[in-house]
């Protein structure tokens, strides 16, 4: 039987600002189970990241705050707790490696010494052990000549390498959640191709439960179990992987998978979803997707759908989904 | 560009106390006969450190005391505001001028002229301001025209550099490349293109510089090498004051407020301009973690 | 890292030429140099003798060589007043002078940095507001004045301190205050303004996620990011404290290089003048390369370069 790690019940993480109120995660709730990849689909905008921040209590302050909703890990509410509770589970129960991997590394240390602060941290190696376990952890990523990089600093190393090192890190923390907010986006595809099978390799090592973050539906079918679509903030879909691509209801979701270019569809234009990401200062009341959805109706426009289930594994928030 | 009513809600934040203080300086530069109680320069052996109307021995007479030859302090203040701000208005404008004309040759024709330029700029800021004013001054005589431009030559570093950096900036902009392209003179593109878009940081600046230019001044004053009396400058005054800190401790107390509270004045004033005229810089004062939201996925 | 060095190297001694160009020039700016280089009860005939000495009958670009040659020797002429070599005057009072500005330093650094962080830790709370008001005070006020009030205040109503002179640590505490003033502010408002960027970086977050504890997050982390533009400003402050400290010795009679030079420009005393404008430059140049050593050293994309 599956083991839920992690539980997301009706997230709400609002921003502050002088031009009004952003809620930029409005009503979220999912599971994660232990060693299953959940990968977080949605444009920019809609939410994706800040729920990660969410999940680790680092939304920034002072404009962003968790104003409602549970985050359950292991019995505990992680919503409730203080900064410096928090920094218990960071790292060493969940990890993200963030988006840009040129500027995530503190330019002034080795990548050794960052390394070795996390396996200092986490592991609890100190001394001269803590060097080989450096260069032990920077392998497992294969990284070429490491020994002799070791030293070396951030800005030595390309966007593909210091991913790997962000990986690396990772692992020297051994979490158990890990949280990848869109680690390929920012590198060529080659190396993109290179990092998620590293990725991969990882997830079958060492068992970890992953939540991947990322606009790109062609990774989602590689790599994920379960699947959540995120739009203006709230979930519009969730299922696991097959059911998304082939039983979709959504017409978000709809739109998304029709505008991947596939080799056959060679001869038709270049499908997209119409109108604008939608400006999360002045959200309308009923459902936001509803400007450029071509199924809606009055009803849309006016008041905001409930989410229902299409089966036990895969809820829909729309009106007009059965019609669909 | 910025809204309109995103402008208007930041006049809202307006520095208040430090507009307040500049007003007042101006009012007292330009209406001082109207407003002081006294003529500055009126001794009366009589009235000799009488101190401020709180103290036992002052009066309403010289609300701020008088100083060891009779004089007014309060009047002597108010027309000192007028010493001041001509004297920081003409030097701001001449060295500013010097300035922003060496910093968009610099930054706009770059290279060589550029190398050059900067180098000298290196090797006016490794001299302390303060003896190269002392021993222009030395040389050339203290008066007012020579103060101003003993102040006006060794100030203009500050312009050119914030306008240098600012025309390397603009320089890049497609809207000047499209000028050159349609073969607009030199001239023209300065005046049209880069200048408008140097002028924020330009006010800003010479807000700030204001003063700093005033507390120049009245160092120089202060060691004697400034104005000259019985022209009531407020350097003058605090040098005098000096030696009679003992027991007529006002008299030197007084014109340093002033010259702090305008000088107070222009920080804040210059502090909001800069927040107002061009969002992108920061300043020390700014709070910290963004208000806005960045906008991430 | 070396050709950075070389560079820099090759730099200050092009800067130090120039100076040199430059106190050359404002000697010669009145015209006629030998009424400020001789005494000035001299003759008409000792100053002729005095002009053919000098060799101010030659051609600019000459008495420009001498007086390089000269200056790089020490020799700036004598001093009319003390009838000394005007170099060995100023260095004399270098050592004075050295210690009062090391003092502000000290004081600026230790009170300005501290401040500045835990402005930038909790922005907008109390202690913020309160600690960046005091700032912009201190960078408003006139140094003489603030001199002036704090011997007002400790000297003539509680006594506590000495007015004037140099001796123990009680006679630097007030001089090396006022001078230390304004530099105190200004690293206090940057130092916060760089670690607010600082710590809003990507890789302040990478720390946070690792679980490290605020306190390394902010003091090992940020800081030495944040320092490092920190740094450069508090050279530059060190060159504007050498004329600050101009004014500072004339206030509290520090036996410095600035108040000997403002005392030779009352008494025309001008080869004093000369050898102290160019012996604070080239401190000031010198102070300059060291940082620019120190900054090297900490900032590893220059090292690497």
């Amino acid at each position: 039987m599956e083991e839920k790690i992690l539980e997301i019940k009706d997230l709400k993480t609002y921003f502050f600002t002088n031009a009004g109120v952003i809620r930029a995660v409005d009503g979220v709730s999912f599971s994660l189970h232990k060693g299953k990849t959940l990968g977080i689909v949605g444009e920019s905008g809609s939410g994706k990241s800040v729920t990660a921040l969410s999940i680790l209590g680092l939304v920034p302050r002072p404009a962003g705050e968790i104003v409602g909703g549970e985050i359950w890990y292991r019995g505990e509410d992680l919503v409730k707790k203080s900064n410096r509770e928090m920094r218990n589970f960071r790292g060493k129960k969940i990890f993200m490696i963030p988006q840009d991997p040129m500027t995530s590394l503190n330019p002034v240390f080795s990548i050794g010494d960052q390394i070795g602060e996390a396996i200092k941290q986490h592991q609890g190696i100190k001394g001269d052990g803590l060097k080989s376990k450096i260069i032990e952890m920077l392998k497992l990523v294969r990284i070429a000549m490491i020994e002799k990089r070791v030293n070396s600093y951030p800005h030595q190393f390309s966007g593909g390498m210091k991913q790997r090192v962000m990986i690396s890190m990772a692992l020297s923390c051994q979490p158990e959640i890990l949280i990848a907010d869109e680690p390929t986006t920012a590198l060529d595809v080659t190396i993109q191709a290179q990092i998620l099978k590293l990725m991969m390799e990882i997830r079958q090592k060492y068992n970890s439960s992953i939540i991947f973050i990322t606009h790109d539906l062609g990774i989602i079918a590689k790599i994920c179990n379960d699947v959540v679509v995120m739009y203006a903030g709230r979930i519009v879909e969730k299922a696991d992987v097959v059911t998304l691509f082939k039983r979709h209801r959504h017409p978000y979701t709809k739109g998304l998978i029709n505008s991947i270019p596939l080799l056959s569809r060679r001869k038709e234009r270049l499908l997209t979803i119409k109108g604008q990401p939608p400006n999360l200062l002045d959200l309308p009341d009923g459902c936001p997707f509803e400007p450029r959805c071509d199924y809606a109706d009055k009803k849309c426009a006016d008041h905001y759908p409930p989410t229902e289930l299409v089966t036990d594994h895969h809820t829909i928030c729309c009106w007009r989904w059965r019609e669909i | 560009m910025q809204k309109s009513h995103q402008i208007f809600k930041k006049l809202k934040g307006a520095p208040l106390w430090g507009l307040a203080i500049l007003f007042l300086l101006i009012i007292s530069a330009m209406f001082a006969e109207l407003i002081a109680p006294h003529n500055p320069i009126d001794q009366d052996i009589t009235q000799a450190l009488r101190p401020p109307f709180w103290i036992e021995g002052g009066s309403l007479k010289h609300i701020l005391g008088t100083d060891e030859l009779g004089r007014d302090i309060l009047s002597r203040i108010i027309f000192g505001a007028r010493i001041s701000l001509v004297l920081g208005f003409i030097a701001v404008a001449l060295s500013g001028f010097i300035g922003t004309g060496i910093g968009l040759t610099s930054g706009y024709f770059g290279g060589r002229v550029d190398s050059v330029i900067m180098r000298v700029v290196d090797i006016q800021l490794s001299m302390p301001y303060i003896l190269i004013a002392l021993a222009l001054i030395g040389a050339l005589g203290p008066s007012l025209r020579n103060i101003i431009i003993v102040i006006g030559i060794t100030s203009w570093v500050d312009y050119g550099r914030i306008v240098r950096g600012e025309v390397l900036s603009v320089k890049e902009n497609d809207f000047v490349k499209l000028a050159k392209i349609a073969g607009c003179s030199t001239v023209r593109i300065l005046s049209k293109h880069i200048f408008p878009n140097v002028v924020n940081s330009l006010i800003v600046l010479a807000t700030l510089m204001l003063g700093r230019v005033i507390i120049f001044e009245s160092a120089l004053s202060f060691l004697g090498l400034g104005v000259q009396p019985p022209t009531p400058s407020w350097g003058i005054m605090l040098a005098d004051g000096r030696q009679y800190l003992t027991y007529a401790w006002w008299l030197a107390t007084f014109p340093g407020v002033a010259i702090m509270l305008v000088v107070l004045g222009t920080n804040l004033v210059g502090d909001w301009l800069r927040d107002l005229l061009d969002p992108r810089q920061r300043t020390a004062l700014k709070g910290g973690g963004n208000l806005l939201w960045k906008k991430k996925s | 890292m070396q050709r950075y060095l070389l560079k820099r190297l090759f730099h200050s001694v092009i800067t130090i030429l120039g100076i040199t160009l430059i106190v050359f020039i404002i000697t010669h700016l009145t015209g006629d140099p030998v009424n400020l280089l001789i005494h000035p009860e001299a003759s008409q005939a000792e100053r002729e003798l005095f002009r053919k000495e000098l060799g101010l009958d030659q051609p600019l670009y000459i008495q420009y060589f001498e007086f390089l040659k000269n200056a790089v020797q020490g020799d700036f002429g004598q001093s009319f007043r003390h009838q000394t070599p005007a170099f060995s005057l100023i260095m004399g009072a270098l050592p004075a002078t050295l210690e009062l500005t090391i003092a502000a330093m000290l004081i600026s650094i230790f009170t300005g940095v501290p401040v500045g962080i835990i402005s930038s830790i909790k922005p907008r709370s109390y202690y913020d507001r309160f600690g960046m008001a005091f700032a912009l005070l201190g960078q408003s006020m006139p140094v003489f004045w603030a001199g002036l009030m704090l011997i007002l205040l400790f000297a003539v109503k509680l006594g506590m301190l000495p007015s004037h002179g140099r001796g123990g640590i009680e006679h630097i505490i007030l001089p090396a205050c006022t001078l230390g003033l304004f530099s105190t502010a200004a690293i206090a408002r940057f130092t916060r303004s760089s670690m607010l960027d600082v710590l809003d970086s990507e890789y302040i977050k990478t720390a946070r996620i690792k679980g490290l504890s605020e306190y390394k997050v902010v003091l090992k982390h940020a800081l030495k990011n944040a320092s490092i533009p920190v740094i450069t400003m508090t050279s530059l402050q060190f060159g504007r404290m050498l004329s600050g400290a101009v004014i500072t010795e004339t206030i509290f009679s520090w036996p410095g290089v600035g108040r000997i030079a403002v005392l030779g420009i009352y008494s025309r005393d001008y080869p004093v003048v000369q050898a102290a404008v160019f012996v604070a430059s080239v401190l000031f140049v010198a102070i300059n390369l060291i940082v620019d050593i120190l900054y090297a050293y900490l900032d590893p994309r220059i090292k690497y370069k």
